[in-house]
C-alpha cells in the first residue's frame, strides 16, 4: 500500500432523525440511515428528493433544522465543514482553477499544516490512486472532464477522511466515461477501505456501486436494502417504479391460499401473488416487471393476460413491447431477437409471467 | 446586409465615435500653444504650459492632494464595498434590493445635491477643507461603482470552489483568502480603479468641501478658467486624459482576463 492509501480506515456515518424545512417545504423528514465502516451507501431519487441537501447537511453546508448526525458515534452538528474531516467530491469537480494539479491536491495537506516532502510523497500517492502520475504540474483548466474528476477524487482523499461524500460525481461525464469511472470509484473505495455516501439520480449507477441503496422521495427515506433485494422486494409503489420500470393493475385482493395471494383485476381476470398481509377485499395494485412477462404458453402457477401489441421498439440488447391488455398498457421487455421471431404491432398476444413475479401495495 | 449598407453603417459609427471624442481631444493641441490665450486652432508650438504647470507651486499642490484622496479613497471604497458585495450577494438578508438601492443612491442623487447635503454635516464636525473631509466625501461617490463591479463577479462565482476549500479544512477566512479572493482579483482591480478616477476627475463636490486648504487638481482647473483663462489648464486636461486612456485600457485587459478565468473549469 502506498502512502495514501494506507492507515485510512473507513468511519460510521449514523444520520438520527434529520430533518430539513426550508420555509414551508420540508426538504429531508426524518431521516435515519446508518453506513457502516467501509460501506457504499448510495441516496437514490429524482431530483427534489432531499438527496442532495441530506449529503450537504452530512458535510456542513446546510444546517439540519431537527435531528443528528454521528461520525463513530459522536454528534458532528457542532463542527463547522472544517472541522469535521470529511472528503466531499462536488458534481461540478470544485477545483481551484488558479491552482496546479499538484497544487489542488495538497491544499488539504496545506490546512492541516503539512508540507515538505511528507505532503509531496502523499500527493504523488494520491495522484498515482487515480492515474494521473505526471499530471502534478499541469493547470486544472486544461485537463478533460474524467480527468477533472480524477483530480477532485485524489484531493478529497489525500487527507485520509474516513467518510467520502460524492454528490452525482459522474454527472456531467458521457455514457463511456462514467462506466469507467465506476469501476475505478469501486477499486479506490475497496482498497481503501472508506465509507462513502454516494448521491445520484441514475438507479443503473446505484446498482452497480452500491453495497446498500437509500430510495429517496419527497424527503423521505422510501427503502433502504442492498440492490438486489429492493429491485426485487421494493417497499412501496414509488421504489417499484423508480427502480427499474413496472407495470401496476389494479384489483381486489379476493383470497389466499398458503404462499399465493388471489386478485380480481378492475377487469376481470383473476391473477396470483406473492403473499401479503394486507386484509381481504381490500382494493391493490399488483406490480410486474416488463421483462418478467413473456409471450409463452402458461404453465403451473402462472398468471396470464391477453393483449394487443400497440408498439415495438428495438432497444439493441433487448425490445420493449406496449400491449393493450386488461383496460391498462402492459410494457413487456423481450430478451433480443431477430425481425422474424418479433411480435408484430397489432398481433394479439398472451402476456404470462410468474405468480411469484407478482408483488402487491395496499 | 449588403455592402453599400455595411459602409454607411461604418461611416456613421466613425462619426458618432469622432462626435464623441473630438471635444476632448481638441485640448491636446491647445495645450502646445505658443501665445498666452487658450485657443483653437493653436498658433505655433511651445511647451511652456506644461513647464507651467510644473513650475507652479499651487498646481503641484493640488496635484498632490488629489493623488492623496484618490489613493485613500481607492483603498477605502475598495475594501467596504467589497465587503458590502460580499453581503449582498452571499447574505442572508430581507430587503435586499433596498440596500442595494440604498447603496447605489450616490451614484444617482444629483452631485449637487451629494455636494450641498456633505457640506452642511462636514462644517459641523471641521471636516470641509481638510484631506480627512475630502477622502471621506469622495469614499461616498466611489463606493456604488466598487460595489457594482465587486457585484459583478460575484454574482459569477461558483460558491462550491469556497465549500470545498471548507470542506478540505479551510476555515472561512482562509477559505476567502486563498480561494474566493484570487478569483474575483481581476473584478476587484477594475473596482478599485473605477473608485480612483471617481475621485481623482470629481468637481462638484469637491468645490464645496475642499475648502481654501485641500484643493484637488479639477478644483484648481476650474479657477483656472473660472478667474483667468489660464492655459495650463489645456495641459492638465491633456495629462488628465493621458491617465483616463490608461485606466480604460487596463480595465479592458483586466476584464479579459477575468472571463478567461471563468470560463474554466466547467
Amino acid at each position: 500500500m502506498t502512502a495514501a492509501t494506507s492507515a485510512a480506515t473507513g468511519g460510521e456515518i449514523r444520520l438520527s432523525r434529520l430533518s430539513r424545512s426550508f420555509g414551508a417545504v420540508h426538504a429531508v423528514r426524518n431521516v435515519d440511515l446508518v453506513a457502516a465502516r467501509g460501506e457504499f451507501l448510495t441516496l437514490l431519487g429524482a431530483s427534489g428528493s432531499g438527496k442532495t441537501t441530506t449529503l450537504m447537511m452530512i458535510a456542513g453546508f446546510v444546517t439540519p433544522s431537527a435531528g443528528d448526525i454521528l461520525v463513530d458515534g459522536a454528534s458532528i452538528l457542532g463542527e463547522p465543514p472544517d472541522r469535521r474531516n470529511l472528503g466531499v467530491v462536488f458534481q461540478s469537480y470544485a477545483l481551484f482553477p488558479h491552482m496546479t494539479v499538484a497544487e489542488n491536491i495538497s491544499f488539504p495537506l496545506r490546512m492541516r499544516r503539512l508540507g515538505g516532502a511528507d505532503a509531496r510523497e502523499r500527493t504523488e500517492a494520491a495522484l498515482a490512486m487515480v492515474r494521473l502520475e505526471g499530471y502534478a504540474e499541469r493547470r486544472v483548466t486544461e485537463l478533460s472532464g474524467g480527468q477533472q474528476q480524477r483530480v477532485a477524487l485524489a484531493r478529497a482523499l489525500v487527507f485520509r477522511p474516513p467518510v467520502l461524500l460524492m454528490d452525482e460525481p459522474l454527472g456531467a461525464l458521457d455514457r463511456k466515461l462514467r462506466e469507467q469511472m465506476q469501476l475505478e470509484i469501486k477499486r479506490i473505495q475497496k482498497s481503501l477501505g472508506i465509507t462513502v455516501i454516494y448521491v445520484t439520480h441514475d438507479q443503473e449507477e446505484a446498482l452497480i456501486l452500491s453495497n446498500r441503496i437509500a430510495i429517496m422521495h419527497e424527503g423521505e427515506v422510501h427503502q433502504v436494502g442492498t440492490p438486489d433485494a429492493v429491485y426485487e422486494h421494493p417497499s412501496t409503489p414509488y421504489v417499484a417504479s423508480f427502480l427499474g420500470e413496472s407495470n401496476f393493475l389494479d384489483g381486489i385482493l379476493e383470497s389466499m391460499d398458503g404462499s399465493t395471494s388471489w386478485v380480481r383485476l378492475a377487469s376481470g381476470e383473476r391473477i396470483g401473488a406473492r403473499a401479503t398481509e394486507l386484509p381481504i377485499g381490500s382494493k391493490v395494485q399488483a406490480m410486474v416487471r416488463p421483462e418478467s412477462i413473456t409471450f409463452d404458453a402458461s404453465g403451473p402457477r402462472t398468471n396470464s393476460l391477453q393483449a394487443e401489441i400497440e408498439v415495438c421498439e428495438y432497444l439493441g440488447q433487448s425490445i420493449r413491447y406496449f400491449t393493450r391488455g386488461a383496460g391498462t398498457t402492459l410494457t413487456v421487455r423481450a430478451p433480443r431477437a431477430d425481425a422474424a421471431h418479433r411480435a408484430a404491432v397489432g398481433e394479439r398476444v398472451t402476456l404470462s409471467w410468474p405468480q411469484s413475479e407478482t408483488l402487491l401495495f395496499g | 446586409m449588403n455592402s453599400l449598407g455595411k459602409a454607411a453603417l461604418a461611416s456613421f459609427a466613425g462619426l458618432v465615435c469622432l462626435f464623441l471624442v473630438l471635444p476632448s481631444l481638441i485640448v491636446l493641441p491647445m495645450s502646445f500653444n505658443a501665445d498666452n490665450l487658450l485657443r483653437f486652432p493653436p498658433h505655433g508650438f511651445s511647451l511652456t504650459w506644461y513647464q507651467a504647470y510644473f513650475g507652479a507651486e499651487n498646481w503641484q499642490s493640488a496635484t498632490w492632494h488629489s493623488l492623496a484622496i484618490a489613493v485613500s479613497v481607492t483603498i477605502l471604497a475598495t475594501t467596504l464595498g467589497t465587503i458590502a458585495a460580499l453581503a449582498l450577494i452571499r447574505g442572508r438578508i430581507a430587503w435586499r434590493m433596498l440596500y442595494i438601492y440604498l447603496m447605489l443612491t450616490p451614484m444617482i442623487v444629483p452631485p449637487i445635491v451629494s455636494a450641498v447635503s456633505m457640506y452642511g454635516v462636514f462644517a459641523q464636525f471641521r471636516l470641509v477643507g481638510t484631506l480627512p473631509g475630502m477622502i471621506l466625501a469622495h469614499t461616498v461617490l466611489a463606493l456604488p461603482f466598487v460595489i457594482i463591479n465587486v457585484a459583478a463577479v460575484l454574482q459569477r462565482m461558483d460558491w462550491r470552489l469556497e465549500q470545498a476549500a471548507r470542506s478540505l479544512g479551510a476555515p472561512a477566512l482562509q477559505a476567502f483568502f486563498l480561494v474566493t479572493l484570487p478569483l474575483i482579483r481581476p473584478g476587484l482591480i477594475v473596482a478599485a480603479i473605477f473608485a480612483f478616477i471617481t475621485s481623482f476627475d470629481e468637481v462638484v463636490v469637491a468645490l464645496y468641501i475642499s475648502g481654501s486648504s485641500a484643493i484637488t487638481l479639477p478644483v484648481e482647473m476650474w479657477s483656472g478658467l473660472r478667474f483667468e483663462i489660464n492655459p495650463v489648464v489645456a495641459a492638465v486636461s491633456s495629462l488628465l486624459l493621458g491617465i483616463s486612456a490608461a485606466s480604460l485600457l487596463a480595465i479592458g485587459l483586466l476584464r479579459r482576463v477575468a472571463t478567461a478565468q471563468h470560463r474554466t473549469p466547467a
